[in-house]
């Protein structure tokens, strides 16, 4: 990828990014390794797996998420994260907001490439 | 500990994210170091991981410097509207003073050395004329004593400099341990070096290899030195945090 896209999408991600975490974990709690893995799938959302981690601890500060220790099968205890009801608020407000931004970039985007 | 954080490569990344993210609160600086070591831990498993394991891992990771610049950013709208207040050891001045402290002392060890390298020489050379047959005897005894007076006169000339470079850097957490030791160590060693190659040339080729050495010794401080001194000024800069940058 060219340096130009991956600054475009660093950027992008960093409005976006905690939201689509916000958003996996609204039906079940999950610890970093497990949504770094998802996010990093495509590369899209996450090239580097470690950048997970400041925005958890950004989000939990917020008061976004929770943490709590649970014992694993494999190996030492992880740390599971979960929405908080400010956490819920705020995806909440993000999914509002969201479809008509994203309406608004489209369209800019598409009279550019008109005659 | 478990095995997963004890590989050498772990250790590394983990000291040098950890010097990088000095400028952050320490509970959240604790927090992302945490997240990632555990992170390390699930996906390396409980053996620990094979070497190759362990570099994709940590490929998969990304830089430290990348990490870090995720906990800053994500910092500066907080930041601006509570200025915490930054360290006073993690300022900017810090690394611009032991770079100009350090430099100085190298430029004074190179001054001071040489030109009581100059005084070797001469003494050498005269002492070889006017004795004639024991002339080996004596001016190995004056290249052995003076070009170590040399390295001393250096070290205690530089010593003020020197203290206050390494009370700096040491405290300081713009640097970690790894670089604390090499800047600490690069005023003393100059001194040494430029002291200790003229003796090696004179014990490898005779008068011509002190000559040699010392211009050697003169290289390596001033192009080593300043080469190792700039990359050290340049990481702990941009370990600075700037909350408006």
């Amino acid at each position: 990828m060219v340096p130009a896209e991956e600054t475009i999408l660093t950027n992008l991600r960093r409005g976006a990014l905690e939201f689509c975490v916000l958003a996996m974990l609204t039906d079940e709690e999950l610890y970093g390794l497990d949504i770094a893995r998802r996010l990093t799938v495509d590369g899209l959302l996450m090239s580097s797996e470690g950048t997970l981690y400041p925005l958890l601890t950004r989000l939990r500060t917020a008061g976004l998420v929770t943490t709590t220790w649970q014992q694993s099968v494999e190996g030492p205890p992880r740390r599971y994260y979960a929405l908080t009801p400010d956490g819920r608020d705020s995806l909440a407000a993000f999914t509002r907001t969201w479809p008509a931004f994203r309406d608004a970039v489209d369209h800019a985007l598409d009279r550019r490439d008109l005659p | 500990m478990t095995p997963g954080t004890t590989h050498p490569l772990v250790a590394a990344y983990l000291e040098e994210l950890d010097g990088l993210l000095a400028g952050i609160e320490p509970r959240e600086r604790a927090d992302v170091m945490l997240g990632v070591r555990e992170h390390l831990d699930g996906a390396l498993g409980a053996t620990g991981g094979t070497d190759q394991e362990v570099r994709e891992a940590l490929a998969e990771l990304g830089p430290p410097q990348l990490v870090a610049n995720e906990a800053y950013a994500g910092r500066q709208p907080a930041t601006a509207a509570t200025p915490g207040p930054t360290p006073v050891m993690a300022r900017s001045w810090v690394p611009v003073v032991v770079a100009v402290l350090t430099a100085v002392a190298l430029l004074m060890a190179v001054f001071i050395v040489s030109s009581m390298g100059s005084v070797v020489s001469s003494s050498s050379s005269s002492s070889s004329d006017a004795n004639g047959v024991i002339t080996q005897e004596q001016t190995s005894e004056v290249l052995a004593g003076s070009p170590l007076i040399g390295s001393l006169a250096a070290l205690m000339t530089t010593l003020p400099l020197w203290a206050t470079v390494a009370v700096l850097v040491g405290v300081s957490p713009l640097w970690v341990r790894r670089e604390k030791v090499i800047a600490i160590l690069l005023i003393p060693a100059a001194a040494l070096l430029l002291g200790l190659l003229p003796q090696v040339g004179w014990w490898l080729i005779g008068a011509n290899g002190v000559y040699g050495g010392a211009w050697a010794a003169l290289i390596l401080v001033l192009l080593g030195g300043g080469a190792i001194l700039t990359r050290s000024t340049r990481k702990a800069a941009a370990r600075v945090h700037h909350p408006a940058a």
